[in-house]
């Protein structure tokens, strides 16, 4: 077990190294400017050429690689160009917004899909089983940013129910306010990863009604709500698992569209922002912290995996020696 | 010479035509089954029906009495009328006309970008499973890093560099997504190479190259299916967000995607401009799913009904 | 199976639902967005801020005015900025000594009093006695000093006394008086001296380096500011300005300015008619249209930006354009019409005649503008070979309206057989393209495109202003003859205004002459307001506001 975990680590580690490689090439490769960021209109054509000059970046690719990942290695993402400060003190103060907007849509998605997949497979091919599906088609195919901007049309536009931007109104620090703010970023993120949750319950379901348990279970007298959420819903929440670890890419990637779409105050809107202005060092920091969350996702998944599910450990075990 | 036509004649022509009858039965019972799958639920023959509608309708474009680029400031922003269905844009552009060749554009961008994911996909995975060993493992490990990668921001980053163009959309969007293909293609060429007619043709002498065309390919083909649907699908959808970021083809050229850019500026007056593009984009990719499904259901008996 | 079916019904509702909403509202004039009747208005504002626990902006506490802000900063030091953005943003924080305005005069802040002697060298600028910072410490000439002191550690040379590359003196004469000698008698000093930021120096203890490195004081409540307003709570997505009560020209009425970071695209528009925000700017016709007809809820502030648009053939571009195909290009393009299509209304832009605005006193609207005439541009595009021709035309996409500007001349310039690659940038990929020979010592960029359209804003006071830097020419830029910049830069060192005039007047007709530079819109700056804000206009200045004593939320 523990020669898998470390076999595991090892190889979020090179993904990790490799992911940082590749999104450097990326921005080498990349023509623009840096230098435009610090120009302003007011200056001389001369102090512009100064600034470029203070700018350059004579080294070859590799050399400024090697650097910045030693520098990397020890936590320091450099200085961002734009704002001329850390890079990962900027980064770490935005990402509680982040995981907060991440967390919330994954816990709604998942309280959602969970039981919408459970009546869906218990009352398979009937008209709630379709309109569930049915909504799980819709969600899978429809844009997120349009999702969202639907939403910000009903209700701030017509209704006017809810704030369309930022986290909390000025001035006012309640829960409930934040909570306000939350629900449309939260209703299309979480819609994207709703349908496949729901799917894969659905199958899972239906599969493990036609176990024999399920039989024994009824024949016991057993009500079917007790057999769907005690029996089944036990079973069908290890595959879940991996679900979520694998759902953890799209919650990263939707995030910075999402939250740019409801001027959402976290790491996602801020690397927009950051593209825009050809603010590498905050570029290659988010994509390296995105990638992390992702291959982290994945990792716990795979290890969560193995410990709850006793036939996955021993096999491990056994091919481990 | 006589002798030698008539040689050819009557024994290569037959044989060949054997052969050809093999593969044509093969694929038939493949083509087939998929066919039978479709027409046995409704939903699937009104995905295909609208996919062939809004295909056809999108190689018609030209035919439309507009230009879709063509200025007309007298009928901006006119309503939806017999003359302009879809009514006509700030420009005054036919919006209609300009639906049908964004959704050339959308389609385009959609079907090419599965195209080479499954042509990479298909390729590295057959190949990495075919040959195994250490080959195997590095390419798994690269298809690994692949999958893990935050795909749909590096895609922003790297549209935000380059120069937008079809092209670069294309490459941009299937450099991103082949590697579920390799996995998916991989598996099913682990376990279909220790099968025994795989085993005799090898022994027969025939080259890898010859087995993994031959033998492996027809016969993964139904997942590759699969994956290609829904790879139109969720190509078309990152084409619409990319498009949305104003990272899309350039003007005066349109996708769906640019076309629901163009309109966010109004949905607050003029929704009706986000409605079509926007349904266009819902209604396809819808289809291509629903099409997806309903081939996985037909071509991989074990998933459960 | 019949799930599919319902996606493909609730997909169907959306479309009934949206369609619904498009036939209620498409009609111009009706109460748009909101459902609620004009009269009806001023309750269902407070409803709706009640329901959802907002804390009630204008309706409850008047003294609030509220700003969105596309990002939110990372510090608000006066010397990180750049963008249009942030310098909207830190107006209420930070006075210049003095703006050129509109008439082509100055408003005084920090300062009450710029001498230029006869010769126009010496510039004797006096700091209002009563001028101070928000710490109480009365602002002197030490921090021009330390602003001097800045530019010198910042660009090895002291920025505000230098001509041409000659470095003047500046002699602090007393506590608030400051005299800056130029080497030359130089009319663009002016607007250096306008763009001026003026640093605490007590607070850096007269340390350049110091505020260099200040970011962290700048991004925490209750630094130093020399404005109305200093900043008092900084959160996540928005930070606010409280109104001084020591500042040194009077209390503003608006106690509160809030900065909130709004979601991009329509959001803003949509937090806008729900009451979030204060006021926005608008760029077409139709928002114009909206706003105007529901006069009882908003109000409509329109100012010139003092800002031209303008057409650039490129010297250096691949297609290397000749006389006679400038010419038909120039033939082609329908200024009218570009007005029409793109800006729908001579309410948000005009069409402009001269390289220079009509805020600047040397403009002439004699200046013969291009005409348009298409037989002739086909006639002459067909002889010089330019039909047919593929150019490629860059237009920075940060910018309002450029898009549409560049969608109208290719379908334009189509009529005469010439294709456009139309290539929309942001502004941080665009400068480096479009300024690649003036600023970015030829990077290469210069010989990716052929068209490209960009905006100079400011363009006010007495001098050629921008004008200048562009017909004065670093490396020959622009295509231009030398004959300009030699001209140019007598205009700035005339001593006399009919002199300035004459030469003003020779060298912008010289320069229309040669077809590099066709001038495309004087813009207007559009904003609309909710109704209870008045004053948005009481000193137009872009970006906007600063005169922040003007503005009232009352109504």
């Amino acid at each position: 077990m523990v020669k898998y975990c470390l076999k595991k680590v090892a190889q979020v580690l090179i993904v990790m190294l490799l992911i940082s490689f590749f999104s450097f090439a990326i921005i080498d490769l990349a023509p623009g400017d840096i230098s435009s960021s610090y120009i302003t209109e007011d200056m001389t054509a001369e102090e512009k050429a100064i600034i470029i000059e203070k700018l350059g970046l004579d080294k070859s690719m590799p050399e400024q690689y090697l650097a910045w990942l030693s520098e990397a290695l020890k936590g320091n993402f450099g200085v961002s160009l734009s704002y001329k400060t850390p890079v990962m003190p900027m980064l770490t103060k935005r990402l509680p917004s982040t995981i907060l907007l991440m967390g919330v849509s994954l816990l709604t998605s998942l309280t959602l899909s969970i039981p919408l997949g459970l009546i869906a497979g218990y009352k398979k091919n009937t008209w709630v089983d379709n309109a569930i599906s049915g909504f799980a088609y819709f969600g899978m195919s429809i844009p997120s940013f349009y999702f969202g901007m639907l939403l910000i049309i009903l209700f701030t536009a017509i209704l006017h129910v809810l704030p369309s931007s930022g986290m909390h109104s000025v001035g006012v620090n309640t829960p409930l306010d934040t909570f306000q703010h939350m629900i449309m970023p939260v209703l299309t993120m979480a819609l994207g990863s709703m349908a496949s949750k729901v799917r894969y319950v659905r199958a899972n379901t239906i599969g493990q009604l036609a176990e024999e348990y399920v039989l024994a279970a009824k024949a016991k007298g057993t009500s079917s709500v007790t057999i769907l959420f005690r029996h089944v819903l036990k079973n069908t929440l290890l595959p879940i698992i991996t679900i979520v670890g694998m759902n953890m890419a799209s919650l990263v990637c939707g995030s910075f569209i999402i939250e740019s779409l409801f001027g959402w105050p976290g790491i996602g809107s801020f690397a927009m922002e950051a593209i825009g202005k050809r603010d590498y060092p905050i570029i290659m920091a988010y994509i390296m912290l995105s990638g992390f969350i992702l291959v982290m996702g994945n990792f716990v998944a795979d290890i969560l995996y193995s410990f709850a599910d006793p036939r996955i450990k021993r096999g491990i075990d056994t091919a481990n020696g | 010479m006589d002798n030698q036509i008539v040689f050819d004649q009557a024994s290569f022509a037959p044989l060949e035509k054997k052969e050809k009858d093999l593969g044509t039965v093969y694929h038939y019972s493949l083509w087939k089954s998929i066919g039978k799958e479709i027409r046995s639920n409704p939903m699937a023959v009104f995905a295909c029906a609208f996919l062939a509608v809004i295909i056809v309708a999108c190689l018609l474009a030209p035919f439309s009495p507009y230009d879709p680029n063509k200025l007309d400031l007298a009928s901006k922003f006119a309503p939806p009328s017999l003359q302009h269905p879809f009514g006509c844009d700030e420009f005054g552009r036919d919006y209609f006309t300009r639906a049908l060749y964004g959704g050339r554009v959308s389609l385009t961008v959609g079907f090419a970008a599965m195209l080479v994911t499954v042509f990479i996909g298909t390729t590295i995975g057959i190949f990495s499973g075919y040959i195994g060993g250490k080959l195997d493992m590095l390419l798994m490990r690269f298809t690994d890093i692949f999958l893990a990668l935050p795909s749909m921001l590096l895609m922003v980053v790297l549209n935000t560099f380059l120069k937008p163009s079809m092209t670069t959309l294309i490459a941009v969007l299937s450099l991103f997504s082949w590697a579920s293909v390799a996995r998916i293609t991989r598996a099913e060429t682990m376990s279909l190479k220790e099968r025994d007619y795989v085993h005799a043709s090898k022994n027969l002498g025939a080259n890898s190259f010859v087995i993994a065309v031959k033998h492996i390919l027809p016969n993964i083909l139904g997942p590759v299916i699969v994956a290609a649907s829904l790879g139109v699908a969720s190509a078309i959808l990152s084409e619409s967000s990319l498009s949305f970021l104003g990272l899309g083809i350039s003007i005066p050229n349109a996708s769906w995607g640019s076309m629901l850019q163009g309109a966010q500026a109004h949905i607050l007056d003029k929704p009706i401009l986000a409605v079509y593009p926007g349904l266009l984009i819902l209604l396809t990719v819808l289809s291509f799913n629903i099409l997806g499904d309903v081939l996985r259901s037909a071509l991989e008996p074990k998933i459960v009904k | 199976m019949k799930k599919q079916f319902l996606a493909l019904l609730m997909a169907s509702a959306m479309v009934l639902s949206m369609a619904g909403c498009s036939s209620g509202e498409a009609t111009p004039g009706d109460s748009a967005a909101t459902p609620s009747t004009p009269t009806a208005d001023a309750e269902n504002k407070g409803t709706t801020e009640g329901d959802t626990q907002k804390p009630a902006e204008p309706a409850v506490q008047k003294d609030t005015f509220t700003i969105a802000i596309s990002y939110m900063p990372n510090t608000l030091a006066p010397h990180s900025g750049g963008s249009d953005d942030y310098t909207s943003m830190t107006r209420p924080l930070y006075d210049k000594l003095f703006i050129e305005n509109l008439e082509g005069g100055l408003d005084y802040y920090l300062a009450d009093k710029l001498e230029i002697s006869e010769d126009g060298k010496t510039y004797t600028v006096h700091i209002r006695d009563d001028a101070n910072w928000s710490d109480g410490t009365p602002i002197t000439t030490k921090d021009i000093q330390f602003c001097i002191d800045y530019s010198v550690h910042k660009y090895g040379y002291n920025r505000y006394a230098r001509v041409n590359g000659v470095e003047g003196t500046v002699n602090m004469i007393d506590e608030k008086t400051a005299q800056f000698v130029l080497p030359e008698a130089y009319n663009y000093f002016i607007i250096t001296l306008s763009g001026m930021n003026v640093y605490p120096s007590h607070v850096f203890n007269g340390d350049p380096a110091a505020l260099e490195n200040s970011t962290e004081y700048y991004s925490s409540p209750n630094f130093v500011t020399s404005g109305a307003y200093t900043v008092t709570e900084i959160s996540e997505d928005s930070f606010v300005c409280t109104a001084r009560d020591d500042y040194y020209r009077g209390t503003p009425q608006v106690k509160k300015v809030v900065m909130k970071v709004i979601g991009s695209g329509s959001t803003k528009a949509v937090a806008f008619e729900n009451g979030e925000i204060d006021y926005m700017r608008i760029t077409t016709v139709d928002e114009l249209e909206k706003y105007k007809a529901q006069g009882d809820k908003y109000n409509i502030y329109s100012f010139p930006e003092a800002r031209l648009n303008y057409l650039q053939v490129n010297p250096y571009g691949p297609a290397n354009l000749n006389d006679a195909q400038r010419e038909a290009l120039f033939y082609a393009i329908n200024g009218d019409e570009v007005i029409d299509g793109a800006y729908g209304t001579t309410d948000l832009a005009t069409n402009p005649n001269s390289i220079l605005t009509p805020e600047i006193s040397l403009y002439n609207p004699q200046t013969p503008d291009y005409v348009y005439d298409l037989e002739k541009a086909k006639e002459l595009a067909k002889s010089s070979g330019l039909e047919g021709m593929t150019l490629t035309y860059i237009y920075n996409a940060d910018r309002p309206n450029m898009e549409a500007v560049a969608v109208v001349l290719q379908q334009q310039l189509a009529q005469i057989g010439v294709t456009l690659n139309i290539e929309g940038m942001d502004s941080s990929s665009f400068f480096p393209r479009f300024f690649a020979v003036s600023s970015y010592g030829k990077n290469g960029q210069e010989l990716t495109w052929d068209l490209g359209t960009n905006g100079w804003d400011s363009m006010k006071g007495n001098t050629l202003n921008q004008a200048y830097s562009y017909l004065n020419q670093a490396d020959n830029a622009w295509g231009l003859t030398p004959t300009c910049g030699e001209l140019a830069l007598k205009v700035n060192t005339a001593t006399t205004q009919e002199e300035a005039q004459k030469l003003a007047d020779e060298v912008v007709e010289l320069a229309l002459a040669q077809h590099r530079i066709y001038p495309l819109t004087y813009t207007n700056y559009v904003i609309v307001s909710q109704k209870n804000v008045t004053g948005l206009d009481c000193s137009p200045i872009v970006p906007e506001f600063i005169d922040y004593l003007g503005i009232s939320v009352n109504g």
